[in-house]
């Protein structure tokens, strides 16, 4: 029997409870830091090189007249005023926000499906893999599919015509007051997978008896909803809802370059849709680069609210 | 009819979720008919079965669109990719169960921070920075690349895993043993950590499978595109071939259905170890 098993085996009490190695001193404290480097180097090195770096240079960048393999002269904050003076950035952030109104129903129908999926659904779990495939595939490559179910001749609009419903029959993604609410449309559908998945996991940790005993107090479904889930669930709700934001203004890029272009016009051009264009198209790196910032910047402010929210209630309780 | 917990089915209930299904499966059974369509079909009869299944739009996406190829360089990029999220991931997880002072704290704080980073913030200074270095059009740098972003949540991921599932003793009693760090890493830790690893494989193969972002920006020579980007600009070039793009996107799925199917269990679990569960 080895040392190992043997220390595995030995009732808890007994067991030495430090560090390996905690107790030989400074040195060789500062001996083991520096023959155990090769593990961390690699992760620490490659993020350093890919990640932080180049998230340094946009913001330096930001503050100059950017123009890669050229002097890329300091012009202050002027790439900045620009950019808030830019109407069609005032339309991209119109664009942002409006597709956040989608958010009470990316919230409420994963919910409402995660709570009725866990009671008294046969096969449940075949209709949550259903629901989490479009959540796992490419966005990228759903947005290509809903690229031609949306056209003009597509299945949605033929079945509509099958159904006598032709009057429904729309130009899905080339009207400019459609195609942002279309955009939520096609969120929902993404999203709503991964909502259940996170729904159902905090639905199981309720005790059951709970509902039973609501149930037998004569509280209906819709009582039950508001008053045991909707309170159960509020963290993950919360969690949920950040995530919701975030995707809104990183996440956007596969499905507006495949479905829309940005377009008509720039009525579903995203931020991060604005930024691959205006620098790898238009090559206007400098204004670009203040619009990452401002990305940056948002979702350091969406991150801070949303774990204040979290924070402050866990405080509370 | 009764469900796995033996209460009795209701009726209403599995009739509600029956019709919320209908539109997540539709437009899949529409991308398979559509593909499995000619062109001329398909414009008289934009909904319904083909009436003659063709197999001819998937052939032709896979050799004249070269999807073939495509498909040849995503897997280069993605298999290494995960392979680097998974190593570096492990053993950082490794080193942060040995290493709990400040320093240590603060530093994997900073690395898991990153996952707050979006990729549209740095991918354009880091195409500037590659660019320069010639190291753009390189499947193994994309690979690399995805094998860094990804490792800010493997990283998370397995140091937690490692933290709750393997207790410092067992380390240390292999120590006494006269294990080095790589013999503990190797003998004790990564075969410790599998099901984390299951699920981090799982979660940063279709990551990486999927993104658009970070390879339309990094590959731009069509010769090494990897298939989601050419898929997407087929897509764009032949509008009005709508069987061929279906044809495309099937390719393109299958895959990612065929990882799904085997790692669906791996990828609930790493959406729900994402949000601390």
């Amino acid at each position: 029997m080895t040392r190992a098993t043997e220390l595995m085996t030995r009732p808890a009490a007994s067991r030495p409870a430090t560090v390996p190695g905690a107790n030989r001193g400074k040195t060789g404290r500062l001996l083991r830091a520096t023959l155990d480097l090769p593990f961390v180097l690699p992760v620490t090195a490659l993020t350093a090189l890919f990640v932080l770096l180049p998230t340094g240079t946009a913001i330096y960048y930001s503050f100059t007249d950017w123009s890669p393999g050229y002097d890329s002269p300091w012009i202050g904050l002027r790439n900045y005023t620009q950019l808030f003076q830019s109407t069609i950035f005032h339309e991209v952030l119109g664009n942002q926000f409006f597709l956040l109104l989608g958010l009470p129903v990316w919230i409420a129908l994963p919910l409402i499906l995660a709570y009725v999926l866990h009671e008294r659904v046969a096969g449940a779990s075949i209709f949550r893999t259903i629901f989490f495939f479009p959540a796992t595939a490419s966005p990228a490559l759903l947005g290509l599919l809903f690229a031609f179910t949306l056209s003009p001749n597509g299945p949605l609009n033929g079945t509509l015509s099958k159904l006598g419903l032709g009057s429904l029959r729309r130009e899905w993604l080339s009207d400019p007051s459609l195609v942002k609410p279309v955009l939520i449309g096609v969120l929902t559908w993404s999203s709503i997978g991964t909502g259940i998945i996170i729904f159902s996991a905090g639905l199981s940790a309720i005790p059951s008896e709970l509902f039973e005993v609501a149930e037998l107090d004569g509280a209906g479904w819709w009582q039950r909803l508001r008053f045991i889930v909707v309170p159960g669930l509020r963290s993950l709700i919360e969690m949920w809802a950040v995530i919701l934001v975030i995707t809104v203004f990183v996440g956007m890029f596969p499905w507006v370059y495949t479905l829309t272009r940005g377009g008509p016009g720039y009525s579903s051009r995203t931020m991060d849709f604005d930024i691959y264009t205006n620098s790898l198209s238009n090559s206007l790196y400098g204004s670009a680069a203040a619009e990452m910032v401002v990305l940056l910047v948002l979702v350091g402010l969406i991150l801070m609210i949303g774990s204040r929210g979290l924070q402050g209630r866990r405080g509370a309780k | 009819m009764t469900t796995r917990n033996g209460e009795r089915t209701n009726f209403g209930k599995t009739l509600i979720v029956v019709i919320a299904a209908v539109p997540f499966l539709y437009p899949f059974f529409f991308l398979l008919t559509t593909a499995g369509k000619t062109n001329a079909e398909f414009v008289r009869h934009p909904s319904g079965v083909p009436s003659q299944l063709t197999f001819a739009n998937i052939t032709a996406a896979w050799r004249q669109a070269r999807l073939g190829p495509a498909m040849m360089h995503s897997v280069i990029a993605v298999v290494f990719s995960v392979g680097v999220t998974v190593v570096i991931s492990c053993a950082a997880g490794f080193w942060f169960l040995r290493h709990q002072g400040l320093g240590a704290r603060v530093l994997r704080g900073v690395l898991v921070g990153t996952m707050a980073l979006p990729p549209p913030v740095f991918i354009i200074p880091l195409y500037v920075l590659l660019n320069g270095l010639s190291l753009t059009d390189n499947l193994l740098v994309l690979g690399l690349v995805y094998g860094t972003t990804n490792s800010a949540f493997g990283l998370y991921l397995m140091s937690s895993y490692y933290q709750r599932g393997i207790p410092v003793d067992v380390l240390e009693a292999s120590e006494l043993d006269g294990a080095s760090p790589l013999r503990q890493f190797l003998s004790v830790v990564l075969p410790l950590g599998k099901p984390a690893i299951g699920t981090l494989a799982a979660l940063s193969f279709v990551w990486a499978w999927s993104d658009l972002l970070l390879a339309v920006v990094l590959i731009q020579d069509p010769n090494k595109r990897t298939l989601v980007p050419a898929a997407s600009m087929l897509a764009d070039r032949y509008n009005t071939n709508i069987p061929g793009n279906a044809a495309a996107v099937v390719i393109g799925l299958l895959p990612m259905l065929l990882v799904f199917l085997a790692g669906q269990r791996y990828l609930q679990r790493g959406v729900l170890a994402g949000i601390g569960k």
